[in-house]
């Protein structure tokens, strides 16, 4: 019996022995490996002449913003006396003038300060000053400027810097400090500002600014994104030859993503070639998002146009050839179409999520803001299919359209845009298209854009004096400036002198007169 | 004693059998031959049972190893029946160019040409992976792998302004389907458009490329083109991002 169990066990192990060997002699591949090293560099620098410390620019990771030294006798916050003696050494001390720091007392009046514009994550602020001087922005959620700071690095007359990666509709704290050439500087007070909410909206938002530029067999699109719109993934660019696509299959899906930033036109910009000559193309560009909502679709057009050959006058033998550029926005419409029973009041505009007002065919907005035009299905033309509206600026007539779209539930049709960031009048068209693509109906209004920028109320104040050994403050009512309540000004007045040399004479007089009556 | 290992002889005999797989190989096989081994002679047979194959050859002529500059030649019986093996080689690094800006963004690219070759008569595959997840860091920040739009790569290479990403697109001649396109989108067959084809690469092994016959005396190169990018309303924390890529070619 217990040599049956031994051999048992032996049989067991040499199993396992064998069944390991087996998958060791079949189970083996021939394979190879090659590892590769994939590097890249992320750079501080952004190259726009502000030296943004805060973001790790400095003079070695970033010397076209941030100098090592510019020789101007300003010590800039990221200059040292090592490197910059001249900037950042001492300075020099007049012979002969009492020791008194040879620099300019006066500093810089801050004029004019407000904010140019804000978005959801960002602000811009500008300002002036009297004198050529560099200014410096600190900001934060409270008045201890946490947040960052910016600087510039020239001395100019206006100024002007925007502060990024803000958090949307939150008050911030600002103040703005410019020094003059000696850095004798003045701040101003706390100034706050809100950045823009971004809406909640159902429905996404329209990309902005859509043009297109015609070349030869080519037409170059161009858009900025939505700017509310946080999850804003990219661009679907639909092209017809027949009409405006109203959806993202309803033509050839000629590009897909955020599209390539062209320096030239401050836009995102695709270019779609191999395209015949004198045919008209109709684009739509259908903004899209990570949660997969699509806009109703910004449109352009244009006919790409074969070069215009130049024939030299008599003698010359050169031949000039002259690319034709043409831009198209929105569809043509004959003037004077009927808006038959449907009038501009029909239509709902809402901005901020509020309603608003149509007064005889008026509506007050506030600019860049979205606004979203829509129009209940059943006030729909019988006879329409499709429905674009045409925003106009009434005195630059630069002009965008929007294809409509119907809601999920099909009970409204609408579309959204960002309204311009210029205040003033606008003209809006609303054309209504049946099935052949044939305008049938118009509708007319106007919308009057508010500006947003906050009128801002704030005081200045000297931050750093030199060149005064006893200076004094005034305080001084800018009558010209009604923005700056006051202005507080050094002096270096003249009544410590006058006293220390009345102080003085009067002392050795009294004493030439004690030697004299007490000659011992 | 002498029963015991008799015994175990005979069980060893019948492990042997159920462990082992049954060696067979092909003499000539499809439409287009491969003509894998032959031989002239005036001897010898070919004897078969169910399970295995027995190949003989007697006063074989015309024997011996020659090459050329494009081929190799293994002439006599049997002469091919080596062992397979497989190759890649490979840059050891690219840097991708040019710099990305932290504050305002940007993309890098770079590519590395990897080229494969094997004798293996049924070809190889060859995988991607990344020794980290994400695979693309520093010391104190990374770019977040690239996310396709859906379950395919994406054809157009997409990255929100407010984020950063690090992806690769794989083009030559033996891409698998996945990373082949019809002008509008990824994984159908078709064409091999360059740039297009975007995805992630992972910690786990992916396959690139494959193909189902040996490629000596060449190779097959499988040019891996890389690409980060960081958006505009992105900012990327400033230092050298490197990433560990691990190509593995396996014959199949």
């Amino acid at each position: 019996m217990i040599n049956i169990i031994k051999t048992a066990i032996k049989i067991f192990l040499l199993f396992i022995f064998l069944f390991f060997l087996g998958r060791a002699i079949f189970a083996s591949a021939a394979t190879s490996s090659k590892d590769i090293n994939i590097n890249v560099d992320v750079t501080a620098c952004n190259h726009n002449g502000i030296c943004e410390m805060w973001l790790g620019e400095s003079t070695t990771t970033c010397v076209a913003d941030c100098p090592v030294c510019n020789h101007n006798g300003v010590c800039q916050p990221w200059q040292d006396a090592v490197s910059c003696p001249d900037d950042c050494g001492p300075h020099v001390v007049v012979a002969g003038g009492g020791g008194l720091p040879a620099i300019n007392p006066v500093p810089p009046q801050i004029l004019n300060l407000h904010i140019v514009n804000t978005s959801p994550n960002s602000a811009t602020i500008a300002c002036n000053t009297d004198i050529l001087a560099y200014c410096q922005i600190f900001w934060g959620t409270t008045a201890d400027y946490l947040g960052g700071s910016l600087s510039e690095i020239s001395f100019v007359f206006n100024h002007q810097m925007s502060i990024p990666n803000l958090i949307p509709n939150t008050t911030y704290h600002f103040k703005v400090a410019c020094y003059n050439t000696s850095r004798v500087g003045a701040e101003t007070s706390d100034v706050t500002f809100i950045t823009s909410k971004i809406l909640p909206t159902a429905e996404m938002s329209n990309v902005i600014d859509a043009n297109a530029i015609s070349g030869n067999k080519t037409i170059t699109l161009s858009w900025l994104s939505p700017p509310n719109e946080p999850d804003y993934a990219g661009v679907y660019i639909v092209r017809s030859a027949v009409f405006y696509p109203t959806n993202k299959d309803n033509g050839i899906l000629v590009y897909k993503g955020m599209g390539t930033w062209s320096s030239a036109l401050n836009k995102f910009v695709f270019t779609d070639a191999g395209l015949l000559n004198g045919v008209r193309y109709y684009y739509t560009i259908f903004a899209y998002d990570k949660n997969g909502r699509i806009a109703s679709g910004a449109i352009v057009s244009a006919t790409p146009q074969p070069p215009v050959k130049i024939i030299p006058p008599a003698g010359e033998t050169t031949t000039v050839f002259v690319p034709v550029s043409q831009e198209g926005t929105g569809p043509a419409v004959p003037t004077g179409m009927a808006s038959g029973t449907l009038v501009f009041k029909d239509f709902d505009f809402t901005q901020d999520l509020g309603l608003l007002p149509v007064v005889q065919d008026n509506v007050n907005a506030k600019a860049e803001s979205p606004i979203s035009v829509g129009l209940k299905n059943y006030k729909i033309p019988a006879a329409a299919r499709s429905a674009v509206v045409t925003f106009e600026n009434s005195v630059s007539k630069q002009k965008f359209s929007y294809i409509f779209k119907s809601d999920v539930k099909k009970d409204i049709i609408s579309s959204i845009f960002f309204s311009s960031k210029d205040a003033g009048k606008y003209n809006v068209s609303i054309v209504f298209f049946d099935y052949r693509n044939k305008p049938v109906q118009q509708v007319t209004g106007t919308i009057i854009l508010q500006p947003v920028a906050a009128e801002l109320k704030y005081t200045q104040t000297i931050v750093k004096a030199g060149g005064c050994a006893v200076p004094k403050i005034i305080s001084k009512t800018m009558e010209n400036h009604p923005k700056l309540l006051q202005y507080y000004e050094i002096v270096c007045p003249w009544w410590p002198l006058v006293f220390v040399i009345i102080f003085v004479g009067g002392a050795l007089f009294v004493w030439r007169v004690l030697v004299r009556l007490y000659p011992w | 004693m002498k029963k015991n290992i008799f015994f175990i002889i005979c069980l060893c005999l019948i492990a042997s059998g159920f462990l082992s797989k049954p060696v067979l190989a092909y003499v000539m096989q499809s439409a287009n031959f491969r003509l894998q081994q032959d031989s002239i002679n005036f001897g010898g047979s070919q004897g078969t049972s169910t399970d295995y194959r027995l190949e003989d050859t007697l006063g074989e002529v015309g024997t011996g190893y020659s090459s050329s500059s494009n081929f190799n030649l293994h002439a006599g019986y049997q002469q091919m029946d080596q062992n397979t093996y497989i190759t890649i080689s490979s840059p050891d690094a690219v840097s991708m160019l040019p710099s990305i800006r932290g504050l305002s963004g940007g993309t890098a690219t770079g590519s590395a040409p990897v080229a494969v070759i094997t004798n293996n008569n049924l070809g190889y595959s060859l995988y991607i992976r990344a020794s980290t997840t994400p695979a693309m860091q520093s010391s104190f920040s990374n770019f977040a792998n690239y996310t396709p739009s859906g379950a395919a790569p994406d054809f157009l290479w997409s990255v929100l302004a407010t984020s950063s990403a690090f992806g690769f697109s794989p083009e030559g001649g033996d891409v698998v389907t996945r990373y082949k396109d019809n002008g509008i989108v990824c994984n159908v067959s078709g064409g091999d458009t360059a740039n297009r084809c975007w995805d992630a690469i992972g910690s786990t092994n992916g396959l690139i490329s494959q193909s189902n016959i040996f490629n000596t005396p060449n190779n097959t190169t499988t040019t891996i083109k890389f690409q980060a990018e960081s958006g505009n309303q992105h900012v990327q924390q400033t230092g050298h991002y490197a990433a560990t890529i691990i190509m593995t070619g396996v014959v199949n």
